[in-house]
């Protein structure tokens, strides 16, 4: 099974990884209320210095341009709707459009850049310790230990598809992976049940809490 | 002295399927007993029904309480549980949240959750495995993890399904060393009659919703007759 880790590199020893986890998450919630709250007028000057800033912590860092940039990259499927619809239903479209990628590129890329150099435990930590709902902490965690079990699952299953149907292509392979997320979504129904048994047996609540 | 007594419990799943029907059987503290039987037979649901994770009709007494709605989270604190697959088992993404899952609430200061998952990791033989992530482990390192997790409570009664699925030789002779060194109760549902025979004091044969047979390893495990009429087979141990 391939797997790609969000946190790859977050255990190198860098000044940038030694700084405490609370610090670079305040440092990363106050940088995206800013590029939030900031006026668009004042988003298009402060970018360039916010997003050097970035990359001389970047650099610091000594994790990988391409690394960070290709995990920010996935904002595009969202943004590249946004920009043409604002571009051809609103005046001025295009350079709200543009404010909102900037905006959306410079958030994700800190938040990429967050977890490139901070362990996912010490982020999860430093949150139960400034009290943050038990429950979303517990939804993070889940999601950061089965995203790679499912996207495995569904990697097998595609593997299965296309040596059973001799390739891939074909008029009805929309209807296939169609009916593969289906599987996957009972599959993790059932699994979630499994793994809420598992959780009841050492003490959860069913609540977010423990008993 | 008796730590779980069932009395006439039965099982029929939601689709009307029944899975096990008035069965009774006893199991002494510090017994290992190992249910076998075919697939299908209701040997998970079981375990489950014994942890109180279905709702079966009948008596399960747990230490000399009824297993009740309302004692269920006490009885709870006294069986670890082992599940087949180890990923349903490691729900949190390192390995040492997984280990200290629970634990504060047993009681145990942060200190004392510190050196029971070293202690426990230890007695696993994974040194060192705190800050791994659970999906970077190997099938039988999992394993291991999932039984460091259960020994960090210091049940007194273990239940495991298939703890040796899927090992390869190697691991699975490691898992059954660390299964054999816990002193307290152990339920043991497997298809791996030759680790069966190694391990348990007593086996119980479950097939077509009841008990067919239930006594010591080695009279029922070299019982031919007994075994190939259940569809199973004489482990080597006993050929």
């Amino acid at each position: 099974m391939r797997h790609s880790f969000w946190d790859h590199f977050s255990g190198l020893d860098t000044p940038v990884h030694r700084l405490s986890p609370g610090v670079k998450i305040l440092f990363v919630i106050l940088l995206v209320l800013i590029l939030t709250i900031l006026p668009g007028d004042y988003i298009s000057f402060s970018a360039l210095p916010l997003l050097l800033l970035l990359i001389i912590i970047l650099i610091f860092s000594r994790v990988p341009v391409k690394h960070v940039v290709k995990r920010t990259l996935v904002i595009l499927p969202l943004i590249i709707p946004v920009i043409v619809l604002n571009s051809i239903f609103m005046e001025s479209g295009l350079s709200h459009s543009l404010i909102l990628s900037v905006r959306s590129f410079l958030s994700i890329f800190s938040l990429v850049l967050l977890v490139s150099v901070t362990r996912f435990s010490d982020i999860m930590k430093t949150l139960s310790r400034w009290h943050f709902p038990r429950i979303m902490i517990m939804i993070l965690s889940f999601m950061y230990r089965y995203f790679f079990l499912l996207t495995g699952e569904m990697e097998k299953m595609i593997r299965a598809v296309k040596l059973r149907s001799g390739g891939t292509g074909g008029s009805g392979i929309f209807k296939i992976y169609s009916q593969i997320l289906a599987i996957l979504f009972i599959k993790s129904y059932e699994r979630a049940e499994r793994v809420y048994h598992a959780m009841l047996m050492r003490g959860y609540d069913g609540n977010g809490g423990l008993q | 002295m008796t730590i779980v007594e069932v009395k006439n419990i039965s099982y029929t799943y939601p689709d009307g399927i029944e899975v096990f029907k008035n069965i009774s059987f006893k199991v002494a503290e510090g017994e290992s007993l190992g249910i076998i039987g075919p697939n299908g037979a209701g040997k998970t649901t079981l375990l489950l029904a014994l942890s109180g994770l279905i709702n079966n009709s009948g008596e399960i007494i747990i230490n000399g309480e009824i297993k009740s709605e309302k004692n269920i989270n006490d009885i709870r604190k006294k069986i670890s549980f082992v599940f087949q697959n180890p990923d349903d088992q490691l729900f949190m993404p390192h390995v040492e949240e997984d280990i200290s899952f629970g634990l504060n609430k047993l009681g145990y200061s942060e200190e004392e959750i510190n050196d029971i998952v070293k202690k426990s990791l230890n007695s696993a033989g994974l040194d060192g495995f705190e800050l791994r992530s659970s999906h970077h482990l190997s099938l039988g390192q999992k394993k291991r993890v999932c039984l460091a997790a259960a020994f960090a409570r210091s049940p007194e009664i273990l239940l495991l399904d298939e703890p040796s699925n899927e090992l390869d030789p190697g691991g699975r002779k490691e898992l059954a060393g660390l299964i054999q060194d816990f002193k307290g109760t152990k339920l043991i549902v497997s298809h791996d009659l030759n680790m069966i025979g190694e391990i348990c004091d007593n086996v119980m044969i479950l097939n077509n919703s009841i008990i067919k047979a239930i006594g010591g390893s080695k009279k029922i495990l070299s019982d031919k007759n007994l075994m190939e009429s259940n569809s199973l087979e004489v482990p080597y141990i006993y050929r």
